[in-house]
This record gives structure tokens, C-alpha cells and sequence, in this order.
């Protein structure tokens, strides 16, 4: 049974998907382009050249890489998890943000293992993972857990996909577009004609990834943080280590989308689908998540002072002390804690540019934050090496390392920007299934009796 | 008579004043001397030992140690740049450089394949050389060696009235290990070497265990009985490593003979389940399988939907 016919009408809002690229837009990415160039020659010459050309030595052999793979893959599940909560839920007004949260949490996790291969110093032997792992190592949990997830991603991503290309195909086709375009469509629309059993099946299919898309990102994540867990150094042989990473995977979620969202609504005029509810609502989220954010520091941090141990006691120190990293360990507890309560807290200061802008920082403060979980643990040693030349005890990043860091957020602008080009980021037929909006107000479950 | 007091009395103040002055110019000079010193500080004096070692593959080794005195003790130099060379008929060559370690050692390797030059008829002559720091004076140490070559072997040899009143009804035979010590000269003809001490270890997991020691005689030959049970390799192998050690004209040397005579013990022991061996614990592989499992198992019900969905509308 075929249901009724699509009007293709709604696409009309969208045109920039079917229309040529702009200057501005082409510009954009020849910029990024050439940021990607520079990144790979670096990503070459570090090759070569091996680590010496970046920060990491002895005592820090992981530095900002391991940061920005934290960071990005923290990004990808925690995206991964509210989108798939979204779906699952079928939470009206969540369904505008599926398809730009499934983008972000699949480009990030593209991204992420690459920052893990540069902290690799014998990349020659990248393959003994696979030949002489074993399963009692949390390297090896990692790789399985991020290998899974990308496939669960990419497989999410494009079932959401399907419905709308689909209609892209249908609406395209009369169109005076390119025709590499509407093979394109034609293509990655499998065929899929609107049947009932079609959408039963795909229904299904999405409705099974979506429910183990969460436990899937929920045991990876921890898996990251047992990494670091199960090392025997201060600071990370905590067991409240998985949760905390969990928690400040899903704070930093919410932040970009907040960031993504509002660049989507200014540059592609989409105030009909990203409202200021939207914004409000994550805002809401965010104020939620710093509290808890708030108590895991709190926790971790009184543990280890209470009770503390010589070098915890040094750990500390270096945390709270100016001329070390004093200045971005409170600075990033100011913001993080702070300023994202004052913000979104009072009423009178809450708008759509003051929760975006408290964004911007919370993404900023939470590298900052992952970056402090890494660095000073790593120069705190239980015992020192026998060779402790100065360079090997502090860690300074190069600019190679900067390089790379900026490459990676340039590859994520531009996939962005081209997934954008290729279907609209606002899943078109989801949202016309219904359109209730009401914050956890109608829980619009599955309608069995359509 | 008081004129002559009075004259007394200022020859005695003209001699005090002399003193005075002669003491203060003194104390002056002392104190620029001290200002002086303050603005160039003395550099500690520099101890550099260089020992010469030749390895089992025939590779050379110049081990070096730095160290300084300061208020009466000897403290390592580290990451200092020790230069090393040798002394030919022509002059000295630069080998090369090596850094000192936290423990102020410097080792440095030469090839087999490298010919080092002679300094006379049979010596060779390598120097060590520091050039010094803001610190540290300088210090240079050389020390001259001759090519002494080790050798050895081992043979069993039947001994059957060894154990004929013994309960042992299994004759043992008498294990022998021999080493020879010699030098070659110009011609090429070997020379043995008498009186230098030879000892004798075996190859343990963390060091070498010493069973015998002894001097070679006339011939440069060391025999030893070799009498000890020592546990071996599967097939009872054990790696027995002869030394000459901190020989003044040899230095030291290092050779390595296997000899079949231990005890075999066998590795094939079944590993436990644990965290460090190859097998993991049980309970940890069910729970990867359970995880992993039902992680896959959803994915392949949801591919074949995903497969169903498209399979009958071709109209890609």
C-alpha cells in the first residue's frame, strides 16, 4: 500500500540544497581547504620527523592530540546519545535537531581516531592492535568501542537520511539542477518509494539503532575513561572517572548544538524550525548539566584533598597554584560553574545571544578542563625517571601540535558545510509526521493504530 | 732624658703606623683579591675514567665516567658531551661523541667492522675528552690497550670410573670448558697471554651467576671442570659468559659459549587466567562477548530490515 503523495513544496525553504553554491560559501571552503593542506603537511612532516617536533616527551607523552580525541569523541557519543534519545522519545520539538546532532556526532567521530594516531610514536606498528591485542587491556576495549560506534553512526545517519532523499529525488527530479545531483539523490534513496512496509521496516531499523546508539556511546565513553582509570597515577585512578566522562561528554553535547544551531538559524534563515524555545530549552539543559558538572568537581576534588597523598598533594598545587595552571583551572571552573548559572540562571540576562555566547565559553572551558585532566597528571609522577631533563618534565605544545588541533576543527566546518550543500539539516519528513511542540509536554510515542 | 723617651715613643708610633699600614694594605688586597674571585668564580675540577670493553660480537665498547668535586664529595656530571677518539701513527681521529647519563656515563660503540688504528706496534690508544662547562674545568683521560682475543670451547669427556661405586649406575662424564687468551702480533702469529684472570658466569634471567674463576697459564689457556646443576632451557641449554675484567693491558672482554648441560626445564606451563598473562579471565571475556554481542546481534536484526526495506523497489 503506497501512503499518500509528498508534497515536495516544503523543499522550496531549503533551496539552498539544490541551488549552486554561494561565493561566500565557496570562499568559506577554500579557506578551510587550504587549513586542511597545511595540516596535512604537518600531519606529513610530524611523520617523518617523528614526535620531537611536538611538546610530548617522556613524562607528557600525551598532550593536546589525546585533549582534542577526548574532546571530539566526547562530542560524537554525547550527540549520538541525545539524538537517538530524540528519535526514541519522540520528542516534537527535539526532532528539528536529529539530523544536525547525527552530523556532528559522525564527522567527530571521523575525526577523533586521527588525534589518537598522532600520539602514536611507532606508527609502524599500529597493526600489532590487531595481531597481538588482548582483551584484558582497555586500548584494546577503545578500539572495538570507537570502531562500533562508527559503524553505528554512519548506518543512523544515513537511515535518517533515506526519507529525505528520497523526496529530493522525487522533487528533484523536474528540476533544472546538475545531473550528477539527482543520480546522486537517485542513488542514496536505495529506492525507497514511501510503501508502508517500507516505512514499517525502516522504521524498525532506525528505531533498534537508536536504541543501542545509547549504550553503545554510553560503554564506549566509559571505556575512554577506564583508559585512564586504570593507570595507577593521581587524578585518574578514580572510580567515578566513567560518569564524570559521560557527564561532561553530554554538557559538551549541548553546548555545540547550541553553538551549530544558531549558526544554522543566522546563515540559513531558519527561525521556523530552530526557534528561541530551542535555544531555552537547551539552556535549560545546560544549567542542569553545570550543577552536576559542579558536584562531580566538587566530589573529585574534596577526595583528593581530604586524604591526600604527597604527590595528589603536588597534583593539587600545580591546579590551584597562578604561575602553573591556576589561571586556566579556575578560569574554566568560573565558567564552566559560574558564569553558565548567572547567564541562564537569572531571567533577565537568558537570551538566545547570552546562552549561545555561554556556550561558545562552556566548549572552551571543557577543552581547557580536559586538557588540566591530562597535562598536569602526566608531569606529576608517583616516581620520577631517571633521566628528568627539563624539557621532559614540562610540556609546552608547538605549533605543530596548534596546527593540527586547528586542521581537525577545520575538517569538521567543512564536512559540515557539505552535508549541508547535499540535504537539508532540518529531517524534513520526521517533522511532518507531527508537529507538537511542547517540552516533555506530549511524549508523541509510536502510533500503533496508523 | 725625656727628649729621648719622646723619641722612643714616636718611633714606636712610626713603627706601629707602618705595621698599621702594611696590616690594612694587607686586608685591602685580600678583599679586592676576595672581590675578584666573587666575579670569577673557580670551576670544579673534573674526574674522566675511560674503559675500554670488547663485546661478544667483537664490538667495542668506550665506556666513560665524569665526575666533579665539590665541598669533598664526587658528584656525576650529567648530560655532559664527552668527545672520543683514537691515537694513529698519524695523529689522533675522532671517533666520535656520546652524552653522559644522570649517573655521568657516557658509552660509546664501535663497530666490528671499523678498523682502529694502531698507536704503536700492538696498542691502540683512546682518549676521552671534556670539553668543559661554565662550571667544570676540562678533562681529558686516555687509556692504551692491546687486542686480546678470547676463545673458547667445551668438550665431555667419558669419565666411567667416575661413578662405578656410586648408587648412580649412569656414568657422568667430565664436562670441561677452555678458554684461551692471546694477542696477535705484526706477523699475524698468536701470542698467548699468561697470568690474566679469567672468570666464568652463566646467563640468569637478571645477571650472570659466577661459577668459576681462574688464571691462564703459559699457553693462555684456562681449563675448568664444569660440575654445577643449573636448571636450562627446554632442551637444557645454558649460555655460559667468560670475562677478563678491568685488565690493565686488555681491558675487559666478553666472549659466550652455549653448552648443552643443564638441567631442561620446561616453559610449556599452562598460563592461569589473569590480567599479565595471554589468557583473560573468565568472566571478563563473557562480559565482552555479552556486550559486544548484544551491541552486533541488534545491528544485524536492524541490517536485515535495512535489507528488506530496499530489496523489492529497484527504483534506485
Amino acid at each position: 500500500m503506497k501512503r499518500q503523495s509528498i508534497d515536495g513544496s516544503i523543499f522550496k525553504e531549503f533551496n539552498y540544497c539544490t541551488t549552486p553554491p554561494s561565493t561566500r560559501w565557496l570562499i568559506i571552503v577554500i579557506v578551510l581547504m587550504v587549513i586542511i593542506g597545511v595540516g596535512l603537511y604537518t600531519f606529513i612532516l610530524q611523520g617523518v620527523k617523528g614526535h620531537v617536533i611536538t611538546g610530548m616527551r617522556d613524562y607528557v607523552v600525551w598532550g593536546v592530540y589525546i585533549t582534542n580525541f577526548i574532546y571530539f569523541l566526547g562530542i560524537s557519543y554525547a550527540c549520538a546519545m541525545i539524538s537517538c534519545f530524540f528519535h526514541l522519545t519522540r520528542i516534537q520539538w527535539g526532532k528539528s535537531l536529529m539530523r544536525i546532532l547525527e552530523l556532528i556526532a559522525f564527522i567527530t567521530i571521523i575525526i577523533a581516531p586521527v588525534y589518537i594516531l598522532l600520539c602514536i610514536g611507532r606508527i609502524d606498528r599500529l597493526h600489532f592492535l590487531a595481531f597481538h591485542g588482548r582483551i584484558q587491556s582497555p586500548i584494546i576495549w577503545d578500539v572495538i568501542a570507537i570502531v562500533t560506534d562508527i559503524i553505528f553512526c554512519m548506518v543512523y545517519l544515513f537511515l535518517s537520511y533515506v526519507k529525505d532523499f528520497a523526496r529530493l529525488r522525487d522533487y528533484t527530479a523536474k528540476l533544472d539542477i546538475a545531473d550528477w545531483k539527482k543520480k546522486l539523490y537517485r542513488k542514496l534513496a536505495l529506492g525507497y518509494a514511501f510503501e508502508h512496509e517500507q516505512e514499517k521496516r525502516l522504521s524498525s531499523a532506525m528505531d533498534i539503532m537508536a536504541a543501542i546508539i545509547i549504550p553503545t556511546s554510553i560503554v564506549a565513553y566509559s571505556l575512554l575513561a577506564w583508559l585512564f582509570g586504570m593507570n595507577l597515577r593521581p587524578g585518574w585512578h578514580s572510580s567515578i572517572f566513567g560518569p564524570q566522562f559521560i557527564l561532561n561528554a553530554v554538557y559538551s553535547g549541548v553546548a555545540i548544538i547550541i553553538i551549530i544551531m544558531w549558526f544554522y538559524r543566522r546563515i540559513l534563515k531558519l527561525e521556523k524550525y530552530i526557534t528561541d524555545n530551542h535555544f531555552y530549552f537547551l539552556g535549560y539543559g545546560l544549567l542542569i548539566l553545570t550543577l552536576f558538572f559542579g558536584y562531580f568537581v566538587f566530589s573529585d576534588f574534596i577526595t583528593n584533598w581530604y586524604n591526600t597523598q604527597k604527590t595528589t598533594s603536588i597534583l593539587l598545587q600545580k591546579l590551584l597554584d597562578n604561575s602553573q595552571y591556576g589561571i586556566m583551572y579556575k578560569g574554566s571552573l568560573f565558567i564552566t560553574l559560574f558564569l553558565t548559572i548567572v547567564v541562564i540562571g537569572i531571567p533577565q540576562l537568558r537570551t538566545v545571544n547570552s546562552i549561545f555566547l555561554v556556550s561558545v565559553l562552556v566548549m572552551l572551558a571543557l577543552w581547557i578542563n580536559r586538557y588540566l585532566m591530562i597535562v598536569p597528571v602526566l608531569e606529576t609522577t608517583y616516581i620520577p625517571i631517571s633521566d628528568p631533563r627539563p624539557e621532559y618534565i614540562k610540556y609546552d605544545p608547538t605549533i605543530v601540535e596548534w596546527i593540527l588541533t586547528v586542521t581537525g576543527l577545520a575538517v569538521f566546518m567543512l564536512f559540515l558545510m557539505i552535508m549541508t550543500k547535499l540535504a537539508p539539516v532540518i529531517p524534513v519528513s520526521a517533522l511532518e509526521e507531527k508537529s507538537t511542540f511542547k517540552l516533555f509536554g506530549k511524549f508523541s510515542f509510536k502510533d500503533h493504530s496508523k | 732624658m725625656k727628649n729621648a723617651v719622646n723619641t722612643q715613643v714616636q718611633e714606636f708610633i712610626t713603627c706601629l703606623n707602618s705595621r698599621i699600614f702594611i696590616l690594612s694594605l694587607f686586608i685591602i688586597i685580600i678583599s679586592l683579591n676576595k672581590t675578584l674571585m666573587a666575579q670569577d668564580p673557580e670551576l670544579y675540577r673534573s674526574m674522566l675514567r675511560v674503559d675500554y670493553e670488547k663485546l661478544y660480537d667483537e664490538t667495542k665498547m668506550l665506556t666513560s665516567k665524569l665526575n666533579f668535586r665539590s665541598e669533598g664529595k664526587y658528584i656525576s656530571l650529567s648530560n655532559a658531551k664527552i668527545t672520543f677518539s683514537c691515537l694513529s701513527e698519524d695523529g689522533e681521529i675522532l671517533l666520535g661523541t656520546a652524552d653522559t647519563d644522570e649517573n655521568g656515563i657516557a658509552k660509546f660503540y664501535i663497530s666490528k667492522a671499523y678498523s682502529i688504528p694502531l698507536k704503536d706496534k700492538n696498542h691502540m690508544r683512546f682518549i676521552g675528552r671534556f670539553d668543559g662547562n661554565d662550571s667544570v674545568k676540562t678533562a681529558t683521560k686516555y687509556i692504551d690497550i692491546k687486542d686480546g682475543i678470547l676463545s673458547v670451547s667445551h668438550k665431555e669427556i667419558a669419565n666411567e670410573e667416575a661413578d662405578v661405586d656410586s648408587t648412580n649406575a649412569t656414568p657422568v662424564p667430565q664436562r670441561v670448558i677452555s678458554t684461551w687468551l692471546h694477542e696477535t702480533d705484526s706477523l699475524g702469529n698468536k701470542i698467548p697471554v699468561e697470568n690474566e684472570a679469567v672468570k666464568i658466569y652463566v646467563a640468569r634471567l637478571y645477571g650472570l651467576l659466577p661459577i668459576g674463576e681462574g688464571e691462564t697459564d703459559t699457553d693462555g689457556q684456562f681449563t675448568f671442570d664444569f660440575e654445577k646443576e643449573i636448571p636450562g632451557d627446554t632442551s637444557g641449554n645454558i649460555l655460559l659468559v667468560i670475562k677478563i675484567e678491568d685488565s690493565d693491558d686488555y681491558g675487559y672482554i666478553t666472549t659466550s659459549e652455549t653448552v648443552p648441560w643443564g638441567m631442561p626445564v620446561s616453559h610449556n606451563v599452562i598460563q592461569p587466567r589473569a590480567l599479565w598473562t595471554d589468557r583473560a579471565p573468565l568472566w571478563m571475556t563473557i562480559a565482552v562477548i555479552i556486550v559486544l554481542g548484544g551491541a552486533w546481534i541488534n545491528f544485524i536484526i536492524a541490517s536485515w530490515n535495512i535489507y528488506h526495506c530496499f530489496k523489492s523497489h529497484p527504483k534506485a
